[in-house]
């Protein structure tokens, strides 16, 4: 037997703690090469065949490449570290056999490379296996019009290969180097030695919960200043938590402990007791959770909230897909109409509603008190305060049911006002006319002066490119006014929603060159404005949720791979327990306990530190985006448990393998 | 009355077909008073362990009959067999055992913070005990910062404070130097005296067994002899060593 086949048998027999840390190696790998190989598919590089889409995408996964390896050193940095540390005692038994320290590191050595190869042999195969998944869901992602051919690029291959012998190898020579066995007693005795009744400083527990409230503050507080306040506040949060992982919750453990009432009952003495220990011996580890964990929810959380607020501000200003404007109800050869519907079939887009609504023309009569003249963001652009189309009341109530929107009831000389003031990305929308209770209105050139009764931002027809608002009055007096109006000035607006509004490119494009040449015809439609920043998002929100998942699994491993180092220490402990008569049932109750702090205390951490960012985030978009983050959070929260159940169940599997 | 009585235990390990049968224990009975301090001895692979074990209850006897206050812990499920030994058992290990993680005093009170007895209480018990075994001084020291007669002693006094039936110690002075030994056995004695502890104790060490009421000599697993102390612990001593001799195995060398 060489020193190889120990190394071989000494994985196979802690198959339990290596598993872990294979399987997220061979996703890094495996997410590695898919990326890789999409950016050197030779379609992609090609401008000409994906247009700036394909380069796009591309970028943006050669940034992720480049984050996916920072990751992975610090995460095989810490997992290999972690790992040797507990293995002191049989590092000090080989050097009693009389292994030199070169020996010892090449037997460290040689298991990692057995691990690190295998798993990226797996990985790639994985890769190889996903790929043309990943490039069909890219594909479809960003409506490409080309699919991305599946090949396998033997440059991605190479790269791939290259990289990650490169960092596993590096890293774990550069790991054992800190294999120092002078002293083969102390070795031997292992990690038992180091079990120190843990210390904490009053002044940096404090620091911690000030620094963090500090950066807390802040970051509420600063609105758009965040834009420059964010270093501090990113300062002030990162040291806080990293004080308060090793000082603040060996202070708070300590607390509890003093509670003799809390600490004196039944199991609470031991779990107490070894999560001061585990905090503080976890406390980094757990501190690097934390942040990564912040970031990946934060960025997940904005990524996801900007697409749904772009989607939903698209549907304030566009609730109809296609709509045509007709200026003098009547009196113009509407025939496009028929066609559009004739257009919008072929291209097998079912209607949805079909809607018809006579509008009338308005201006601005009186002086208005507005609540904001300039936007905060964009100092050029100006509300449009004088046009207005007159609606009826019951037309409103109609579509506003369509849409899913409140139904109002007005009485005679009573308005509501849809305005259209809002930009799809970032700045706050604000309300024009909210401060005014009455506002003067020319309506066929006499002046009618009406109650404010209220105002919302988006309505039920698409918006004009003069932003015109929209006014809703009472359906006696619009007929009166309707009435009135000249055939010239009244207006007609019919509102399409069709079936896959967003593959309707084609669709569009053809209806748009068949417009008549008449400028009291006017025609709108969402897609072609829109497909692009959606399609950027929904790319965006598809490789950060690969991403995300990736920097998930890998924190979490670290924290199964921590506790399966320590249940070797722990081993001894829990026999003893048993030995004095503790149940089976109470070492389960206490290691559920202790994993559930060491799992979920960094969740706690990220959550409270992605919910003061996306505050921030809020005040700087203008958009509570609070409901997206939740549901960023609570998918990340279901990940956690499932994840926190399968490493207690594991765990608890080998504790019950102890034999006394 | 007898505390702990043991009767035709038989354990065989290698119960599975095939495999090599070994007798470690071969009809042997014990029984214990209250009262009684009464050491077990015999040479390695005797089935000393195998008997403290099965005593524990944390190990099954192959045939034979176990009553420790007159339940029978075999007839228990693994819950109230924890349960049992927790109440009715005290243990001291040649490695003492103790948590690293907690300090002397919580590793003493573990017992009776495990039965949720009030801290008011627990207090009370643990300064008692404490006062008894000479170790108020290293309290809140945690178990690596005392030497291991010190360790031994709180193991001791963790054994005690809930007032056991029988305490069971396996090797007390295993890995001590003669001094804490003579510590520990003075602590255990006055145990017995003081407090009216019953304790059994497997030993390798004649000085550690010359502190019992009473010798049980194991060989091969069945009973070999038994000596049981007249007035003088230095006549006992001696006893011991000759009857070490007769029972051969590593003991030859002693004698």
């Amino acid at each position: 037997m060489i020193l190889r086949d120990i190394a071989y048998k000494n994985i196979r027999g802690n198959f339990n703690r290596y598993v872990m840390y294979y399987l997220s190696n061979t996703l890094v790998v495996m997410v590695f090469f898919i990326f890789a190989n999409f950016i050197f598919n030779p379609v992609v590089s090609k401008v000409g065949t994906l247009g700036m889409k394909g380069v796009l995408a591309a970028n943006t996964m050669i940034l992720c490449e480049v984050l996916i390896m920072v990751f992975t050193v610090l995460f095989t940095f810490y997992s290999i570290s972690s790992f040797l540390k507990s293995r002191e005692k049989e590092f000090g038994l080989l050097s009693m056999f009389g292994l030199t320290k070169g020996e010892i590191r090449r037997y460290v050595i040689y298991e990692n490379l057995i691990v690190s190869t295998v798993s990226i042999f797996t990985g790639l195969l994985l890769g190889i296996l996903f790929s043309k998944l990943f490039f069909m869901a890219i594909t479809v992602i960003m409506a490409l019009d080309v699919e991305v051919p599946f090949s396998i690029s033997l440059k991605a291959v190479a790269i791939t290969v290259l990289s990650f012998v490169a960092l596993f190898q590096g890293l774990s020579i550069l790991v054992t180097l800190r294999i120092k066995n002078n002293n083969i007693a102390e070795l031997l005795r292992g990690a038992r030695v180091a079990q120190e009744a843990p210390k904490f400083s009053i002044p940096k527990t404090i620091i911690a919960v000030v620094f963090i409230a500090i950066g807390y503050i802040i970051a509420v507080i600063s609105g758009i200043a965040i834009i420059l306040t964010m270093f501090p506040v990113l300062f002030f949060t990162v040291t806080g938590t990293y004080f308060l992982f090793t000082q603040f919750s060996v202070f708070m453990t300590r607390k509890i402990k003093n509670n003799k009432k809390i600490f004196y009952k039944g199991t609470n003495i031991i779990t107490l007791s070894q999560i001061v220990h585990r905090l503080k011996d976890n406390a980094k580890v757990l501190f690097i959770v934390s942040i990564l964990g912040a970031v990946t929810l934060t960025a997940s959380a904005t990524v996801y909230s900007t697409q749904q607020s772009i989607k939903y501000k698209m549907l304030l200003g566009n609730p109809h897909d296609v709509s045509f404007m007709e200026i003098g109800a009547g009196l113009n050869d509407m025939s496009i109409l028929e066609k559009t519907e004739d257009i919008l079939s072929k291209h097998g887009h079912v209607l949805k509603n079909k809607n018809q609504v006579p509008l009338l023309k308005a201006t601005n009569q009186g002086e208005l008190n507005l609540s904001n003249e300039k936007n905060a963001l964009n100092p050029n652009r100006k509300p449009n305060i004088k046009d207005f189309y007159v609606m009826s009341n019951s037309d409103y109530n109609k579509l506003a049911a369509q849409f899913k929107k409140e139904k109002i009831e007005l009485a005679q000389g009573e308005v509501y006002i849809n305005s259209y003031e809002f930009v799809i990305m970032g700045s706050r929308s604000e309300k024009i006319f909210v401060n005014n209770k009455s506002i003067t209105l020319g309506i066929n050139g006499d002046n009618y002066r009406f109650n404010l009764v209220g105002e919302s931002i988006g309505g039920v027809i698409d918006v004009d490119k003069d932003k015109t608002n929209v006014v809703i009055v009472n359906d006696k007096e619009f007929e009166s006014f309707r009435a009135k109006a000249s055939k010239e000035d009244e207006i007609m607006y019919y509102g399409y929603n069709i079936e896959d509004w967003d593959k309707s490119t084609e669709a569009v494009e053809e209806i748009a060159s068949i417009l008549p040449d008449n400028e009291n015809i006017r025609f709108t439609e969402k897609i072609r404005t829109f497909v692009d920043i959606m399609q950027t998002m929904s790319l965006f929100l598809f490789i950060g949720t690969f991403v995300s998942i990736l920097f998930f699994i890998a924190t979490g491993s670290i924290i199964y791979f921590k506790m399966f180092n320590e249940i070797r220490n722990d081993r001894w402990e829990f026999v003893s327990l048993k030995k004095i008569g503790m149940a089976y049932d109470e070492i389960k109750q206490i290691v559920s306990k202790q994993s559930f702090i060491v799992f979920f205390m960094p969740f706690v951490v990220a959550f409270t530190h992605s919910a003061f960012a996306i505050i921030a985030l809020s005040n700087l978009l203008g958009d509570n985006i609070t409901l997206y983050f939740l549901t960023v959070a609570a998918i990340y929260l279901l990940f956690q448990s499932l994840y926190y159940i399968f490493a207690k169940t594991m765990y608890i599997k080998q504790i019950k393998n102890f034999e006394i | 009355m007898s505390v702990l009585k043991a009767e035709n235990i038989t354990k065989i390990y290698g119960s599975k077909k095939g495999m090599l049968k070994v007798k470690a224990l071969d009809n042997f009975s014990i029984s214990i008073e209250n009262g009684e301090f009464v050491g077990v001895m015999g040479p390695s692979g005797s089935g000393k362990t195998t008997l403290l074990n099965i005593l524990a209850t944390i190990d099954t006897p192959t045939s034979g009959e176990l009553y420790i206050n007159n339940t029978n812990p075999m007839k228990l499920d693994e819950k109230n067999t924890a349960l049992f030994r927790r109440r009715s058992l005290g243990f001291i290990f040649q490695d003492y055992n103790l948590l690293d993680t907690l300090s002397i005093k919580e590793n003493i009170i573990l017992p009776l913070a495990l039965e949720k007895v009030e801290p008011k209480i627990i207090e009370e018990k643990v300064n008692d005990i404490a006062q008894l075994l000479n170790i108020k001084d290293i309290l809140v020291k945690r178990p690596y910062e005392v030497s291991g007669g010190q360790q031994q002693r709180a193991a001791i006094a963790r054994a005690l404070i809930h007032n056991p039936s029988i305490i069971l110690a396996d090797e007390p002075t295993g890995n001590l130097d003669s001094k804490s030994s003579l510590e520990v056995m003075e602590s255990l004695k006055r145990l017995n005296e003081e407090r009216k502890a019953t304790i059994m104790m497997v030993t390798h060490d004649p000085f550690a067994a010359s502190f019992c009421h009473r010798i049980v000599m194991i060989k091969d697993g069945k009973f070999f002899l038994e000596i049981v102390k007249g007035s003088n612990r230095q006549a006992f001593f001696k006893e011991i060593l000759d009857s070490l001799s007769l029972l051969g195995g590593n003991y030859n060398d002693i004698a």
